[in-house]
């Protein structure tokens, strides 16, 4: 049985704190991908937009 | 000068206190961080933009005679120091995004925050400031962050469950004073609501390494960018969540109720008049729903408290003096009849709300009858309790014969004897000189301005 007492019950959350760290890089990695697609996309409908006013 | 009894935990720097300052002590061991921030521009930033006090350095040979201590800064007693659970939603939010804000230029700096205790933030009026410059510490290269864990305690898992189940879940710190443990948050709240990737990472994924048995030497590496990318990833997380709105008893009851409409430019003008008659610093505005009120007294220049029971009117009034940067009004959710303790270590480590608030003046406008009969509270106990804590005082009275009074009475008739204008004189009056009473037009309420005896 573990004894709650005497862990310092923020010792894990370093360990696990690099595991969130490498997933929100990845999930960052792929929204600034997204971020860019929409945003390259916008401008394209924008221009062909103006062009057709 | 006093020894600051909530300073303790952190043995780098110690708070001592006196009528006009805030002393810090600052260690040798502190001393590099101390220096660093000084020297890389962090601490001159911060003070130019507000996020903290400006302060000084002082010679104290006194303080300065202690082993250890190497410096001494001073700075101004703030108006008022309040607490994360007398906070609404949308103030521990400011809180907790601030936090993040301060944490993200500190890395600019090459600093980082050692703790992220929500007790580092305070209030200005509606303005949130950080108080602790010795929580800076310089950056180590790949190291995780250290306070991640405890901003999840403090600040995250609180915001969380006040958003997915109950607004009124954040008062959990007053028991759970270090933080709401993370396994305790996620046991409130249901599975769907780790659905999102904030909820997910920071909370469910963070509580499974809670209580884990770590060997010592096992550390894992944080680069900086990602260090960067889980601040940023916070506070997007945070700024999304929102708590359900239910429909309270005195949400929007300044806005919607014709009764008091018509009577709001008078009663405005009445307290304009006493307000003119006296020269104060600081308020107290008790049962203030949304804060109409006290702009009166945050026009002037007085710093304002406004309190309330209802979470929703309070709030309301933090939104808009938030965005408004005012400085002046202080919004706090309280209940009167239950107002915050005093606990923590020695039960001194965090006072009571009565404990901190002696103020100049007292406004308590239409709560007179709900504390004396839906609260069974006797008049003249209500009158100690005031008089003990201010010189003067607006109140308005609510005669037994005005139709919200007739509601609650109808509801504890054993009150129609002992609630009249004639026993509430009685009771204030052993307490206070009456300098002024005007009725209020077209109301069966009078509005009386006491000086204390």
């Amino acid at each position: 049985m573990i004894v709650y007492l005497y862990i310092d019950p923020g010792a894990g959350s370093l360990l696990i704190q690099a595991l969130i760290a490498g997933i929100i890089s990845v999930f960052m990695f792929f929204k600034n991908i997204k971020n860019y697609v929409s945003a390259f996309f916008s401008i394209i409908i924008t221009k062909f937009r103006r062009k057709n006013d | 000068m006093i020894k600051e009894p909530s300073s303790f935990r952190d043995p780098e720097s110690k708070l001592l206190f006196d009528d006009v300052y805030y002393y810090r002590k600052i260690s040798n061991a502190y001393l590099p961080h101390y220096n660093h921030f000084k020297i890389s521009g962090l601490k001159d930033f911060l003070s130019k933009e507000n996020y903290i006090l400006h302060f000084q350095e002082i010679v104290n040979d006194a303080i300065e005679a202690e082993e250890h201590v190497k410096e001494v800064t001073r700075t101004e007693i703030i108006p008022f120091v309040s607490y994360p659970y007398e906070w609404t939603f949308s103030q521990f939010k400011t809180a907790a995004l601030f936090t993040l804000k301060i944490n993200l230029i500190a890395l600019e700096y090459g600093m980082v925050l050692k703790d992220a205790s929500m007790f580092n933030v305070q209030f200005m009026g509606s303005i949130p400031f950080f108080i602790d410059i010795a929580s800076f510490e310089i950056y180590e290269k790949d190291k995780p962050w250290k306070a991640y864990y405890q901003f999840c305690k403090h600040f995250y898992a609180p915001l969380f469950i006040a958003a997915k189940t109950n607004i009124f879940l954040p008062k959990l710190l007053l028991y759970f004073i270090e933080g709401i443990p993370l396994k305790e948050a996620v046991s409130l709240c249901k599975i769907s609501d780790f659905f999102s990737v904030g909820s997910f990472l920071h909370l469910y994924l963070h509580s499974q390494g809670e209580n884990k048995v770590v060997r010592n030497g096992v550390e894992k590496k944080v680069g900086k960018m990602q260090l960067v990318n889980i601040l940023k990833h916070l506070q997007s997380s945070i700024e999304k969540l929102t708590p359900k709105h239910k429909v309270t008893t005195w949400d929007n009851y300044n806005h919607n109720n014709n009764y008091f409409e018509d009577s709001k430019l008078d009663k405005s003008s009445i307290i304009e008049g006493f307000l003119k008659q006296i020269s104060c610093k600081k308020a107290l505005d008790v049962g203030a729903n949304d804060g109409f009120y006290s702009k009166l007294y945050s026009d002037k220049g007085i710093y304002t408290l406004v309190v309330d029971i209802d979470e929703f009117a309070i709030e309301r009034s933090f939104v808009e003096n938030h965005e408004n940067q005012n400085t002046k009004i202080h919004p706090l959710h309280i209940n009167l009849v239950n107002p915050t303790p005093a606990i923590g270590w020695n039960n001194v480590e965090r006072k009571s709300f009565w404990d901190r608030c002696q103020v100049d003046i007292i406004q308590a406008l239409a709560v007179i009858h709900h504390l004396a009969i839906t609260h069974d509270i006797p008049l003249q106990e209500i009158a100690s309790k005031f008089s003990q804590h201010t010189k003067y005082l607006i109140i308005e009275f609510v005669t037994p014969e005005d139709c919200q009074t007739q509601i609650l009475l109808n509801s504890k008739p054993h009150h129609c004897k002992d609630y009249s204008q004639l026993n509430f004189e009685i009771a204030f009056e052993e307490f206070f000189f009456m300098r002024e009473k005007i009725n209020i037009k077209g109301m069966k309420r009078d509005m009386y301005f006491y000086e204390r005896k």
